[in-house]
C-alpha cells in the first residue's frame, strides 16, 4: 500500500497546518474559547475562502470531491490544534448527510452556501436515553398541513447553538427503538417552538440540548424519504468517526510531542528527568499505542467514503475502539509525567487530554464499538 | 599571504565591528590591509591607520562610495582584492550586502560569517540558525569571508601606525541611487525579534516598578518582557508576556529579573543564548538555567546594573 | 514585466534539526522538507505585484533534487504562472546557483528577479548578491518595502540599525527580509490549478554551467552545549562576564 501522499495532498496538509499554526495559538484559542460562538467566526471563514470546508463535498455539487485521506489530513491538523470550530459537525457529519439524502432543490438550495462556509449546520441525533444508538429515537414527527410538526428532545449537539440548520432526526411511525419509522428533518435554528439550552462542553467546543415543542417543519424540510433515514445517519456517522479518528491522531502526536519536549526540559535531582528509565519506558509505551492507532486512522479514512457494507462498519468500528483505547492512555500517561502542570488549564497539555478522552465518548463509547465490532463478527 | 579587510564605517568614525574582522585577520596570519572606501573620509581613513595590527590603509574617497551602494564599490573591491589571499569583511548589512557580489566578480565562493579561524584555510561558521557548527576548507586562489563579530575579540583601536595609501577607484555605475535613510529608531524592538530582552515577574510588585527595567532595556537596546505572574497580577499588558503560552523568544542575552522560573515561563526562554537571573531566592529555578545568576534585591541590583552599563 | 522567483527546498522551518553522530552533516532522515521561508516571501512579493498589473508573468524556479518539484508545486498554487526546476543531487554551493540562474535569468529575459535573503539551512546570505554580480543589474537587499515606478524600482533595505531607500534601475534584483510582507494561504482551488501549471526540468550539464566547488564540509557538529551556569557576586562581576566571557553587550 503507497502510503505517500500526492503533491496536492502534501500541500493540503502544509496550508492547513499552517494555518492552524499562525492562527491558533494558545492564547488566541482561549480568546476564541471564551468569545460567544466559543470557536473563532474569523477562522471558520477563512477555511470557507480557502476552500477547505467544500473538501468533503462532491465536484458536481460544487465541492473538491476529496476523499478521506483529504478530510483525515485536515482533521489530524485541526486537532494538533485544538480547534473550536464544528468542522466535523458541519461539513462532514451534516453536509454528508445532506448530500445523501437530500433531494436535487434541497442540495440545490444549500450545499453552495454550505460549501463556502456561510452556512454552518448541526447534527441532532442522539437523546438522552438513546446511548448511542441511532434508531432509539423518542422524538416524533407528525404529519400536518404542508408538513410536519416536531416534539421531544435531542443530547448534545455540538456546535447546535451556532448553527442555522439543525439536521434532527425524529420518528414519523413504529415505536421507540423500531429501526423502521426515522426521518430526518432539516430545522431552521430560528423556528417556533425550538429552544436550545447551550453549554460548554469539557473539551472545549460548546452544545446544546435541543427542546422541540410543536416545532413547524415544511415538505420540503424532509430529507430522503419519510421513515428511511437510519442507513444513511449509520453510514455518515462511519464518516464523521473516520474524521474523528483523523482529529484524535493530531490531538496524541501533540500530547506526545508535548510530553517528551517537556522531558528533556524539566529538571529534576539535576538532570534532565527524560534521563530515568522509568519515564522513558513510559514515553515509548505512549509513543507505541499512537503508532498502533495511526494506522487505524488511516484505515477509517480509507473505507469511509467506500459503499456501505458489514466489512465497511466493522473497520470504522474497530479503528474507533482504538483510538479510544490509545487516547485514553496517551492523555494519561502525559498528565502522569508531566504532573501538576499537565493539569492546569494554561498548558495546552491538559486540553489535549481532555480533548481526547471526551472524543472518547462522542459517537459512541469504546464499550459501543466493541460490541457492534463482536456483533458484526457474528454475522460474518 | 596577505589580507584586505574592508572598513565599516559612516565616512565620519569607524564601525565597531571593524575590530573584529581585523581580529579574524589576525588570526589568519600575514599582512593586514584596510579598504575605507568612502566620501570624504579621510577622518576614518586616519582613525583606521591607528588600528592595532594594520599594515596599510587603503582609501578610495570618492562620491560613488559615499553610500556603500554595492554596485558600484564591487567592481573596485574586485579589483584591488586579486592581489591578497584573503577578504574579509564583517558580516554587518553593509558586509553582506557587497561581499557576495565581489566574490561572484571574482568567480570565487564566498564563506559567511564565521566565528572562528582553523587554519588560514578552514573555518568554522554556524548554520541552520546556529543548531549546527560547519567547519569548512576552502581551496579558491582567494578567499572571501564575512566574519561574524561575535566569534573574535576586538583588536585594539590604537597603537597601529599603518602607512595611508590613496587608490583611485571608478565612477558611479549608474545602476543604483541612496534616496534616504532612517537611522537610530529609539523605540524598543520586539519582544520576538529583539537581540537582548529584559523580563520581570511578580517580584517587580508593581508595573510602575517596570520603569526599572526600561531604562536598563534602552542602554542595551533591549525589549521588556514578563512572566505570566506579572501580566495575571496586571503589571504590564499581555502582549508583554513571555512563556509557553506567550511569546516564545530565543535572544542572544535574556536577563530574568524577580522570575522564580515556572516550567511555562522556562519554555518561552530557554533556547536564548545566555541567560542572567536576578533574584532575591537562592532556590528559584530559574538558577537551573541562568549561565549567571545573582542573588539580592532587584531593587538595589537593577539600578546599579543601569549605572554600570 | 516578467518576474523571476527563486525558491529554495529546506527542511521545515519547525523542525529543530539535529547532527549526525559521525558529523557528516545534519539528519535529513525522514524531516519534513518545505519552501525556505524567505522564498515563501519572494514569491507573495510577486504575485502582488502581478495582481497589481505591474507583473505579467510569474517564473518559479528552484535549483535542488527532483523533489524539490513540490516547493515549485507550493510556487504554483501561490501564483506563479510556471516554473523551471534545475536538477542536480549535489549540494550546490550560492555561486553555482547564482550561475544556474544567470542562465535561466538570460533565457528569460526577466525584468525582474526576487530571491529570499537567505536560507535557513546554509545561512549563507549570498545568491542575490552573486546573481547581481554575474548579470551586472543592481540589487536591492534585505527589502523590507518594494514599489515599482517606470523603469526604477524603489526599495526599503533593512540595514543595522534601521532602513535605507534606494532607487534601482531595472532590470535589478531584490532579496526579501521578513518583514516585505506576509505570505498566503495556498487555497484549494489554487493547489488544484497548480497541477495543470507547467513545469520544465533542465539540467547544469544543458544550461552550460560547471558546478564544480572549491568549498569542502569537513565536518559539522553540534553547538556547545549550555555549561553549568555561576552565581556572580556583584553587579560589576556580572557586567564583566556579560562582556567579557559571553560578549554579549
Amino acid at each position: 500500500m503507497d502510503f505517500q501522499l500526492t503533491e496536492e495532498q502534501q500541500m493540503l496538509q502544509d496550508t492547513v497546518a499552517r494555518l492552524v499554526r499562525d492562527s491558533y495559538g494558545f492564547e488566541q484559542r482561549e480568546q476564541f474559547y471564551r468569545s460567544e460562538a466559543g470557536f473563532s467566526r474569523a477562522f471558520w471563514q477563512q477555511l470557507g475562502e480557502l476552500g477547505l470546508t467544500g473538501v468533503p463535498f462532491a465536484e458536481a455539487h460544487g465541492g473538491f470531491g476529496g476523499s478521506g485521506v483529504d478530510s483525515l489530513l485536515i482533521m489530524t491538523e485541526l486537532g494538533r490544534g485544538l480547534c473550536l470550530e464544528p468542522y466535523l459537525q458541519s461539513q462532514i457529519h451534516a453536509g454528508g448527510l445532506l448530500q445523501q439524502l437530500g433531494g436535487a432543490e434541497q442540495r440545490k438550495r444549500l450545499l453552495p452556501v454550505v460549501i463556502a462556509g456561510e452556512l454552518q449546520l448541526a447534527v441532532a441525533l442522539e437523546e438522552p436515553q438513546s446511548h448511542y444508538h441511532l434508531h432509539h429515537v423518542q422524538t416524533r414527527a407528525v404529519r400536518v398541513e404542508g408538513g410536519w410538526e416536531l416534539c421531544g428532545r435531542k443530547a448534545v449537539v455540538i456546535g447546535g447553538h451556532s448553527a442555522g440548520l439543525l439536521l434532527v432526526s425524529a420518528r414519523t411511525h413504529g415505536e421507540a427503538r423500531d429501526e423502521q419509522g426515522i426521518s430526518l428533518f432539516l430545522v431552521d435554528a430560528r423556528a417556533s417552538g425550538l429552544s436550545r439550552r447551550v453549554y460548554p462542553t469539557i473539551d472545549g467546543p460548546k452544545a446544546c440540548e435541543l427542546y422541540l415543542d410543536r416545532v413547524l417543519v415544511g415538505d420540503g424540510d424532509l430529507l430522503g424519504e419519510p421513515g428511511q433515514a437510519l442507513p444513511a445517519l449509520r453510514y455518515q456517522q462511519g464518516r464523521a468517526i473516520a474524521a474523528q479518528c483523523a482529529e484524535a491522531i493530531g490531538s496524541m502526536e501533540e500530547a506526545c510531542r508535548l510530553t517528551l519536549d517537556y522531558l528533556k526540559t524539566r529538571q529534576q535531582f539535576g538532570t534532565p528527568i527524560g534521563k530515568f528509565q522509568a519515564l522513558q519506558h513510559r514515553m515509548v509505551d505512549m509513543r507505541t499505542e499512537l503508532e498502533l492507532a495511526t494506522p487505524m486512522a488511516i484505515l477509517a479514512a480509507c473505507v469511509a467514503d467506500e459503499a456501505d457494507s458489514e466489512e465497511r462498519s466493522r473497520r470504522l468500528a474497530a479503528a474507533k475502539f482504538i483510538i479510544v483505547h490509545a487516547g485514553r492512555f496517551i492523555a494519561e500517561q502525559a498528565i502522569q509525567l508531566h504532573g501538576g502542570i499537565g493539569m492546569t488549564w494554561e498548558y495546552s497539555l491538559a486540553h489535549h487530554a481532555k480533548r481526547l478522552v471526551m472524543l472518547g465518548h462522542q459517537l459512541g463509547d469504546d464499550d459501543h464499538h466493541l460490541e457492534a465490532y463482536a456483533q458484526l463478527l457474528k454475522t460474518a | 599571504m596577505a589580507t584586505l579587510v574592508i572598513a565599516e564605517h559612516n565616512n565620519a568614525a569607524l564601525g565597531a565591528a571593524t575590530f573584529n574582522t581585523v581580529a579574524a585577520a589576525q588570526a589568519i596570519g600575514g599582512d593586514i590591509h584596510l579598504l575605507v572606501a568612502g566620501s570624504n573620509c579621510a577622518a576614518v581613513a586616519e582613525a583606521t591607520a591607528r588600528v592595532a595590527g594594520v599594515s596599510k590603509v587603503l582609501v578610495a574617497d570618492q562620491a560613488a562610495y559615499a553610500h556603500q551602494l554595492p554596485e558600484n564599490l564591487a567592481p573596485l573591491v574586485a579589483a584591488l582584492g586579486r592581489d591578497y589571499s584573503h577578504l574579509l569583511a564583517a558580516a554587518t548589512t553593509n558586509g553582506k550586502d557587497l561581499l557576495p557580489r565581489v566574490a561572484a566578480l571574482l568567480d570565487v565562493e564566498q564563506i559567511s560569517e564565521i566565528v572562528k579561524v582553523l587554519a588560514p584555510d578552514t573555518f568554522q561558521r554556524p548554520i541552520y540558525a546556529g543548531n549546527a557548527l560547519a567547519t569548512v576548507q576552502s581551496s579558491a586562489a582567494i578567499k572571501v569571508i564575512t566574519v561574524r563579530g561575535t566569534g573574535f575579540d576586538a583588536v585594539a583601536g590604537e597603537g597601529g601606525s599603518a602607512s595611508i595609501e590613496a587608490v583611485k577607484g571608478g565612477s558611479d555605475a549608474g545602476l543604483s541611487r541612496f534616496v534616504g535613510e532612517e537611522i537610530a529608531r529609539s523605540e524598543r524592538p520586539e519582544l520576538t525579534g529583539a537581540k537582548i530582552v529584559v523580563s520581570g515577574g511578580r517580584g517587580m510588585q508593581s508595573g510602575d516598578n517596570f520603569q526599572l527595567l526600561y531604562r536598563v532595556a534602552d542602554k542595551l537596546g533591549a525589549a521588556v518582557g514578563a512572566s505570566r505572574a506579572a501580566v495575571d497580577a496586571g503589571f504590564v499588558p499581555n502582549d508583554m508576556q513571555v512563556g509557553q503560552t506567550g511569546k516564545i523568544v530565543a535572544p542572544q542575552l535574556y536577563i530574568a529579573v524577580g522570575i522564580s522560573g515556572a516550567i511555562q515561563h522556562l519554555a518561552g526562554m530557554k533556547d536564548s543564548k545566555v541567560i542572567v537571573a536576578i533574584n532575591k531566592d537562592e532556590e528559584a529555578p530559574i538558577f537551573q538555567v541562568a549561565d549567571y545568576g545573582l542573588v539580592g534585591d532587584l531593587f538595589e541590583i537593577v539600578p546599579e546594573l543601569e549605572r554600570q552599563l | 514585466m516578467k518576474i523571476l522567483v527563486a525558491v529554495k527546498r529546506v527542511v521545515d522551518y519547525n523542525v529543530k534539526v539535529r547532527v549526525k553522530a559521525d558529523g557528516s552533516g545534519v539528519d535529513l532522515a525522514n524531516v519534513k522538507m518545505a519552501m525556505n521561508p524567505f522564498c515563501e516571501i519572494a514569491v507573495e512579493e510577486a504575485v502582488r505585484l502581478k495582481e497589481k498589473g505591474i507583473a505579467s508573468e510569474i517564473v518559479a524556479v528552484s535549483v535542488g533534487p527532483a523533489a524539490a518539484q513540490e516547493q515549485l508545486r507550493t510556487a504554483l498554487a501561490l501564483g506563479a504562472d510556471r516554473a523551471i526546476l534545475i536538477e542536480s543531487d549535489e549540494e550546490l554551493g550560492s555561486l553555482a546557483v547564482a550561475k544556474l540562474l544567470k542562465a535561466v535569468v538570460d533565457k528569460e529575459q526577466s525584468q525582474l528577479v526576487i530571491l529570499g535573503k537567505q536560507a535557513i539551512d546554509s545561512d549563507n546570505n549570498q545568491t542575490g548578491q552573486m546573481l547581481g554580480a554575474l548579470t551586472g543589474y543592481a540589487q536591492g537587499t534585505f527589502a523590507s518595502k518594494v514599489e515599482i515606478a517606470g523603469d526604477q524600482i524603489n526599495v526599503t533595505r533593512e540595514i543595522d540599525g534601521g532602513l535605507q531607500t534606494v532607487a534601482l534601475k531595472l532590470p535589478a534584483i531584490v532579496t526579501t527580509d521578513l518583514r516585505l510582507n506576509e505570505p498566503r494561504y495556498a487555497s484549494l482551488p489554487n493547489i488544484m490549478k497548480a497541477k495543470k501549471k507547467p513545469l520544465e526540468t533542465l539540467t547544469p550539464d544543458a544550461l552550460g554551467v560547471s558546478t564544480a566547488s572549491t568549498v569542502k564540509t569537513l565536518k559539522v557538529e553540534a553547538p556547545a552545549t549550555r555549561s553549568a551556569g555561576i552565581i556572580v557576586k556583584s553587579v560589576a562581576e556580572l557586567v564583566e562576564k556579560l562582556k567579557n566571557e559571553a560578549k554579549v553587550i
